[in-house]
């Protein structure tokens, strides 16, 4: 097992030295927030397209309040934090392309732009689901593109654009499949997701598929669906104790099964149509708990508890996530197994009690 | 009403409130269009007070009638929202787009629209939890702000009815009422969503965007936003035309466009006119509920115009003559962001010598006018460009600046709301903003929700920041004021103020108890036996039915030709303000007479209600047999619904405790037999309270009765010796409808003793604590002489006897006019005066209004000359 999770630190690590090498030739680097943008746009225009989801820390979380006030979420305030601090992977960040997905991210966005003076191209993504909705995401990405193209002086290329897209589907089948097989220890799925965010889709797909056929046979105790915020990298304190319970996780959020499902080829798409085709495509992967109304959200939920048998539901939110917190009473009338709601933030005196919460859930599970 | 201006309190207002000319009260009606000749609404903040909007007993009001007419009609929303709804009329919420789905859904007539997220203010208006506990239970716990009370009131029905359609939007909008909004479509709510586009900030990056700008906010926006919000409104306009089955066209449309375009044009002018004095005309509370009413006319087209033009034509003389409610010559000017989440700031800092000098209450985009050249649609959507909350916090704060310096402010003072998505990212904007540009100083901090009294560090923030500005000015000097609490309007240590004041207590204790776990039970009659509802552990409150402010959207329901007490009791139920309704697990009820017995079968159908039948013929041998079972029945019931088992223990305890109450209030009404009066029949009449077993009622009945000892000791008399002593009998006089008393009192007599049941009648005899206290109490109750029983010798026999006992020299018998049974057995009264008694005699049958006072007068008065 150590060697899996050594293979993986070794691949990160190359991944940030190519980054390194990329930055050191003139490269430029775009971050992106939310999974529903088509992140193969950006490869198009020549920039290094990555999720951001690193730097979850209480310190950053501390730095992030010198700019905003402690009652925000934690997410939000470790991005102003680390980019404040230019920790980690967001040092490397040339543009950000900002997908308005909540109020909070909205106006992270906005003190990104005028606090920090990082260049943000904003992109609205609708929270309604509706035919207009998606033109409108459709159109906002297509300018946006447009304004990229303008500020780097640099046309897209559709073929790179295509290329990279088709290493993405293939990764996202193979991830999607790993995930729902509970084929590895929850801690590997979760490394190999931070991973999908972020690195070059050529290179992760050609490890993952060497890697899958070496994962050592993993024998869960028994499944439960894991949902709620975003888990970044550090964020890890319910994967870790999940797998060393044995216990298989089916992760429905935005970092795992929802980041990887409704990809689809473009290999029939004409060049004209490729930016409008990723748009839609990206718009109609598994839809978020922000979106109005958010019954797919619980039908996926509902139908995922009856394809996995899983025992309970793991509803984990950030500290002033009103999008998700406010559905933990909706959550535990709506289905017939335990849910548990743990809310964090990512200091570390939350660790104690979220471990004791989540141990005491899993043990009346099991 | 020509004193000067000032700011009063709501006991203040009440006693104002006698003053108020009935032409002026005849002007202020509501829903013209539904309610041949609108239905009244002005009534004083106090009455809202007692019955749980507790707030208002810490706030301080205009004294002008402009101003009590803006509150009343704010205050009965509530009334016109259930009352439209009884009568068929549609009605719609529009919810976080403050300010534009109101002006696409006034083109449907007959229909109504308000806001879900104007309840956020609730708490603080009624100080009542019970709206956030509710939203507690369904997951909108208090990290989210204080919108979180529109879910508790879409579960709990309290502060408006359901609404036929709600529409939400959403987008760029706030995490909290996002969250807040899908939740109460959880709760099976009908909500259309539609999408709220966020407005970029122009940028040399967003070069391939097309920006224009707002045609009167000048407020740059991207082209493509526009486009997009008129389908989504396009979307709007296909679900009303659905949900009413009415066509919309664009006429309606452009003259819903130019209605707003009224009322916001007057608040406009309202603002601009007040804020840019040096010394307001009005105060910053009337100012904030004005600016409100420009989003959606406060759910009434046709009134709310006419509100805000006697409240500008006020401002306006104030102006001309040099007159202000404010008392220092040079108040502190405050810029004011965010509207408090306890008005009660907006008190203090003007008692502390403060003014509000402008505001940015996040809908300031509803204050500039939609262009009536474009599209209607177009031009909605336009002025929604103008919203400081679709776009960045920059361009908050730009127009807080330009705002702040446009009236002259010398400060601004934040109030945010802990837990709001938007508050922790503006905050800093703003202050940066305003102290770079304008160089004063700004004060930002939360306001925590805190019932009963502002908050310490809140109060303290507000004196520090007016010494600050003080002296800023060169004065240096300390500003206290006292900060006023809830229950500071009632002196606790006299028992007069005590009872004149005791509703109030009774809500905050009702509701106290319920949360406790105490169920409620409320009624309406005498006889129903309150020995027994305390036996099965249930508070028993006798239900609100005297106010003539509800009589009238009874009428739109109930036919009109019914006695006032019926209608009145079940206006209060159609419009929801009855605060001891709203929370009753159970209403018993009775059939006293064929009014009542109808209208508790409409009753019925929305609340839990057992109907005791009462034998009308009490001197037949089966009469009481039956009663008896029918208390039996109650029993039952009680012990069904509160889940109890009701012991003859459990029974003796409770008629020991009753009995100990009605001896107090037997005591209290004996004291009227003193020749001469030592206490009025209004003093006694303040014994009419609700709540039976309030343990603090009874240690003030007793301090009532040792005070009025006392002060007669002390050689007071209410009276002289040979003052006319009135013995008043007929229909019950509940607090609200004493006028009959307070004129006979007026008119030089004294109301010795009420025979009726707001007087001594139903307490006269105890139950008998001897034999099987069930039927003690059936036959306590029983023996009521009440006009619904035939024969009811029983009522001349006590009148013969108080007659003596209280040395009456007349006899008046009310009648409420349609209260038949009353009407008719004054025949035989009349005759038992006059024959037996030989005293003077006089019949007034009238209603709850004041209509008739003048005329009651002269009669009264020559009643009380020849006695």
């Amino acid at each position: 097992m150590k060697d899996i999770f050594k293979e993986i630190e070794r691949v990160s690590c190359e991944e940030f030295k190519a980054l390194d090498e990329f930055k050191s030739q003139g490269g430029k680097v775009a971050a992106v927030f939310c999974r529903k943008f088509p992140v193969s746009l950006l490869q198009g225009l020549g920039l290094w397209p990555l999720r951001v989801l690193s730097g979850a820390t209480g310190h950053a979380e501390s730095v992030g309040e010198r700019i905003v006030r402690p009652d925000v979420c934690p997410y939000c305030k470790s991005i102003i934090g680390n980019f404040l601090e230019k920790n980690s992977i967001h040092k490397h960040v040339d543009i950000i392309v900002g997908l308005i997905t909540c109020d909070q991210v909205r106006r992270t966005l906005e003190r990104l732009s005028v606090d920090l003076k990082l260049p943000v191209f904003p992109v609205q993504l609708p929270a309604t689901d509706s035919k207009e909705s998606e033109e409108y995401y459709i159109q906002g990405v297509i300018n946006a593109i447009q304004n990229i193209s303008s500020y780097l002086d640099k046309e897209i290329d559709i073929n790179a654009v295509r290329k990279d897209w088709e290493y993405r589907v293939e990764a996202a089948e193979i991830m999607a499949e790993l995930m729902w097989k509970c084929s590895a220890l929850p801690l590997i799925t979760h490394r190999l997701n931070q991973l999908y965010a972020w690195a070059r889709p050529s290179g992760f797909l050609k490890f993952i598929r060497q890697l899958v056929p070496k994962l050592p046979e993993f024998t869960p105790n028994f499944t439960v669906i894991t949902t709620g915020s975003v888990l970044c990298n550090e964020d890890d304190t319910l994967i870790r104790i999940l797998s060393e319970r044995n216990v298989c996780f089916i992760p429905l959020n935005c970092t795992g099964l929802n980041m990887v499902e409704g990809l689809e080829s473009i290999k029939e798409v004409p060049d004209n149509e490729i930016i409008a085709a990723l748009s839609r495509i990206n718009y109609r992967m598994p839809s978020c708990i922000r979106v109005r109304p958010n019954t797919k959200v619980y039908d996926r939920l509902a139908e995922a508890l009856e394809k996995t048998k899983a025992r309970g539901i793991i509803l984990k939110t950030l500290s002033f996530c009103d999008l998700w917190y406010t559905e933990k009473e909706r959550m535990k009338r709506s289905f017939d197994v335990p849910v548990l709601v743990y809310d964090s933030t990512y200091g570390e005196g939350d660790i104690g009690r979220a471990s004791t919460r989540i141990e005491t859930f899993l043990e009346a599970l099991s | 009403m020509k004193e000067k201006p000032q700011r009063i309190t709501s006991g203040e207002w009440e006693t104002l409130m006698p003053k108020v000319p009935e032409e002026y009260q005849a002007q202020c009606t509501f829903l013209r269009p539904l309610v041949p000749g609108g239905v009244r609404y002005l009534f004083s903040p106090y009455e809202y007070s007692c019955r749980g909007d507790t707030l208002l007993r810490r706030l301080k009001f205009d004294s002008g009638l402009p101003s009590l007419r803006l509150w009343a009609f704010l205050f009965s929303e509530k009334d016109r929202l259930f009352l439209a709804k009884e009568k068929g009329w549609k009605i719609f919420a529009a919810m976080k787009d403050l300010g534009q789905v109101p002006i696409i859904s006034y083109a449907v007539p007959e229909s109504l629209t308000f806001y879900a997220d104007e309840l956020w203010w609730a708490p603080c208006f009624s100080e009542e939890p019970h709206l956030l506990e509710a939203a507690a239970e369904l997951g909108a716990t208090e990290d989210l702000c204080y919108v979180r009370a529109a879910l508790g009131a879409y579960k709990t029905l309290d502060y408006f009815p359901k609404p036929d359609l709600s529409f939400a939007g959403v987008g760029s909008c706030c995490d909290d009422f996002s969250a807040v909004m899908q939740l109460i479509e959880w709760q099976g709510n009908p909500i259309h969503w539609w999408e709220i586009p966020t407005r970029f900030e122009e940028s040399p990056l967003l070069k391939n965007n097309t920006f224009k700008k707002s045609p009167y906010g000048d407020s740059p926006y991207q082209e493509s936003a526009v486009k997009f919000l008129v389908g989504q409104y396009e979307g709007i306009v296909k679900k009303l035309e659905e949900v009413t089955g009415k066509k919309i066209s664009k006429k309606d449309l452009r003259e819903s466009v130019k209605g707003f375009n009224r009322i916001r044009g007057l608040v406009r002018e309202l603002r601009d006119f007040v804020y840019s004095k040096k010394r307001p005309p009005l105060p910053g509370l009337e100012m904030l509920l004005a600016e409100f009413i420009a989003l959606h006319y406060c759910s009434e087209p046709w009134e709310s115009i006419l509100v805000m033009e006697d409240l500008l034509s006020m401002v306006r003389k104030r102006v001309d003559r040099g007159e202000s409610p404010f008392k220092k010559e040079d108040p502190v000017r405050v810029f004011w962001v965010t509207p408090p989440t306890d008005a009660a700031i907006l008190t203090l800092l003007e008692d502390l010598g403060g003014c509000v000098t402008g505001s940015e209450y996040l809908i300031s985009h509803a204050f500039y006018p939609l262009d009536e050249s474009k599209p209607p649609l177009e031009a909605v959507a336009e002025n929604y460009m103008d919203d400081p909350m679709i776009g960045a916090s920059e361009f908050r704060a730009r127009r807080i600046v330009k705002e702040a310096k446009r009236f002259g402010a010398e400060g601004v003072m934040i109030t945010g709301i802990f837990g709001a998505s938007h508050c922790p990212y503006e905050e800093r904007v703003i202050t940066q903003a305003v102290q770079k540009k304008l160089d004063i100083p700004v004060v930002a901090f939360d306001v925590p929700y805190s019932p009963g009294k502002l908050s310490e560090q809140v109060v303290n923030r507000v004196q520090g920041f007016v010494e600050l500005l003080r002296s800023r000015r060169g004065v240096q000097e300390c500003v206290t004021s006292a900060v006023m609490k809830s229950n500071e309007l009632i002196d606790t240590s006299d028992p007069f103020e005590y009872f004149r004041n005791s509703m109030a207590r009774e809500v905050d204790y009702v509701r106290d108890e319920k949360r406790k776990g105490r169920d409620i039970t409320g009624i309406y009659c005498e006889f129903t036996p309150r020995d027994l509802m305390l036996a099965a552990g249930s508070i028993t409150v006798c239900l609100c039915g005297a106010s003539q402010r509800t009589v009238a959207p009874a009428e739109t329901v109930l036919p009109a030709n019914l006695c006032p007490l019926i209608k009145s009791s079940f206006g209060y139920i159609l419009t929801n303000r009855c605060p001891f309704y709203v929370i009753s697990d159970l209403i018993v009820a009775e059939t006293t007479c064929d009014g009542k017995k109808k209208m508790f079968e409409i009753l019925a159908e929305r609340k839990d209600t057992h109907v005791l039948e009462l034998t009308q013929k009490v001197e037949e041998d089966e009469a009481f047999e039956h009663w008896f079972g029918e208390i039996k029945k109650l029993k039952k019931k009680l012990e069904s619904k509160f889940k109890v088992k009701i012991t003859d223990e459990k029974l003796r305890e409770a008629i020991k405790q009753m009995n100990y109450e009605r001896s107090l209030l037997v005591k209290a009404q004996q004291l009227g037999k003193n020749k001469p009066s030592i206490v009025s029949g209004k003093e006694l009449s303040l014994l009419r309270y609700r709540v039976s077993g309030f343990p603090d009622h009874l240690r003030m009945l007793e301090k009532f009765i040792d005070k009025i000892e006392e002060r007669a000791a002390g050689g007071y008399t209410f009276a002289p010796e040979h003052a006319p002593r009135v013995l008043l009998t007929g229909c019950p006089t509940a607090q609200g409808t004493e006028k009959v008393i307070e004129i006979i009192e007026e008119s030089g007599g004294v109301v010795v003793v009420q025979e009726a049941c707001s007087g001594i009648k139903p307490i006269e005899k105890p139950v008998s604590e001897k034999g099987d206290p069930l039927e003690a109490i059936a036959r306590k109750f029983f023996n009521i002489p009440c006009s619904c029983m035939t024969p009811n010798k029983g009522r001349t026999d006590l009148i013969k006897r108080l007659a003596s006992d209280f040395k009456a020299n007349a006899v008046i018998d009310l009648v409420w006019q349609s209260c038949h049974t009353y009407n008719i057995e004054s025949y035989f009264i009349e005759r038992f005066v006059r024959n037996e008694l030989e005293l003077p005699y006089l019949k007034i049958e009238t209603d709850y209004s004041n209509s008739d006072r003048e005329q009651l007068r002269v009669r009264i008065q020559t009643l009380l000359e020849i006695s």
